[in-house]
């Protein structure tokens, strides 16, 4: 398994807060059978140690080479700007995951065209927080004003492998989308859709960030 | 960018403010600390705040102070003013905070930089607590614990160096107690007296510990540069 990390973030300062957890859950799932059950996610996440391997390059080097940037071969890992993409990082990766940014960061908003590789990707993808604008984007849904930091009620709405159940999640965004004519909203808080998925295909999109408290979402899409 | 870190002065601050440095495209332009009158902030206590002052000089890094009452939810307008100071004294466009797991007080900085219009960086988020005081022993820092508070930290912690002993020490009282190794559950609190970017060295020359029932302080009554 090698899963392709999207960085959007403009700089790498905010690379170590928004990849390289994920990196972690990734690292971590790889290195033990993935939690493939679909019971509530309130109840499956853990504690900020339930990521913590101690091991592998963070904290040596700068935070981009840290979420794998230089990951040694055969990392599960591999992490590539949004911006730098080439086709055949996403050819060899098992699955792709778009991470976020921080709340400032508008940048990849004006770059659409770098994610219009969805469209044509056969990969399953989670695309979590600014990842899911990005993956909404694609396929003719609109950006609203919402801004939500902190920890939300999150209900889920209709069946899926993700989660389950209402659960308290932490969100971090200023955007959310609408006019998802294309997605099946899975889960929502009271403000917007939180986890959706594409009608036809294994795209799927998380607003909030399953990096606190809720790796099992990581998990359980890494083993669909 | 021109940056200011949120700094307490202990091992997760001057961590955060290391990678800030480190970062490229970006400048630390000051410190800023939250002086609490209340020993039970929810956001910004820590035995040895006052200490900051002496750390900074060893930085060599301007620090802007504010004291704060330390009510649950009125001591973000203190933290907004603070903010607010650093924007206007230093050209500051980001702010750096040392949060490793705390939602708490990370979604209400993150509150504040939002209204305020700034970045907020948060360097360690979600680093596995083992890992970063590996780190801290790596990058050759000098950290001496000034709180403990929860069964079976005993007084002997209060003053005592986080070496590679202690870290095993700790480690181990995760995998017997439950304990968060880095303290991320409250209970552990440090100073860190020497480390990368210090100039110069902290001396403790006389401290006092006041512990009862699991919980304690260092209070640490005079301090020199060496």
């Amino acid at each position: 398994m090698t899963v392709l990390l999207l960085d959007t973030c403009r700089d790498a300062l905010s690379a170590a807060e928004f990849v390289a957890p994920i990196a972690r859950i990734v690292r971590d799932a790889a290195g033990v059978a993935a939690d493939a059950g679909a019971g509530a996610v309130a109840g499956a996440g853990a504690g900020a140690d339930a990521v913590s391997s101690g091991d592998g390059p963070v904290g040596e080097a700068g935070a981009r080479e840290a979420a794998g940037g230089d990951a040694p071969e055969g990392d599960a890992v591999r992490v590539v700007r949004y911006r730098e993409l080439d086709t055949s990082a996403l050819t060899e990766a098992s699955h792709i995951i778009i991470c976020g940014t921080a709340l400032q960061d508008d940048e990849y908003l004006n770059h659409p065209e770098h994610f219009a590789w969805l469209r044509d990707t056969d990969r399953p993808v989670l695309a979590i927080c600014s990842g899911m604008q990005a993956l909404a984007l694609q396929f003719g849904a609109r950006l609203m004003d919402c801004t939500e930091i902190g920890m939300v009620t999150v209900e889920t709405v209709a069946e899926n492998p993700l989660c389950a159940g209402r659960f308290e999640a932490y969100a971090l965004h200023r955007h959310a989308v609408e006019g998802l004519a294309q997605f099946e909203v899975l889960a929502r808080s009271g403000a917007a859709a939180h986890i959706i998925r594409h009608r036809t295909r294994p795209l799927w999109g998380v607003l909030f960030h399953p990096e606190v408290r809720h790796e099992a979402v990581v998990r359980r899409f890494l083993a669909l | 960018m021109t940056l200011a870190v949120l700094f307490s002065g202990g091992k997760d601050s001057c961590l955060a403010l290391q990678r800030a440095r480190a970062a490229a495209h970006h400048r630390v332009a000051c410190l800023l600390t939250i002086v609490s009158r209340r020993a039970d902030s929810w956001m910004f206590h820590t035995p040895a705040i006052s200490w900051t002052r002496l750390q900074a000089e060893a930085l060599g890094l301007p620090l802007l102070t504010r004291a704060t009452e330390g009510e649950k939810e009125t001591e973000l307008d203190d933290l907004r003013a603070l903010l607010a100071e650093a924007q206007a004294r230093h050209g500051v466009t980001g702010v750096v905070t040392g949060a490793l797991a705390s939602v708490y007080q990370a979604s209400r900085v993150q509150r504040v930089c939002a209204e305020l219009g700034l970045w907020c960086y948060n360097p360690l988020w979600q680093y596995p607590q083992e890992a970063l005081l590996r780190d801290l022993l790596a990058d050759g820092y000098e950290v001496v614990v000034t709180g403990v508070a929860g069964e079976p930290l005993s007084a002997e912690w209060l003053g005592r160096r986080l070496d590679a002993e202690a870290v095993d020490e700790l480690l181990a009282l995760r995998d017997s107690h439950g304990l968060n190794p880095a303290g991320e559950g409250g209970e552990l609190e440090t100073l860190v007296t020497h480390g990368p970017g210090f100039r110069r060295r902290i001396i403790i020359t006389q401290s006092r510990r006041h512990y009862h029932n699991w919980a304690g302080v260092l209070e640490i009554q005079e301090a020199e540069l060496a």
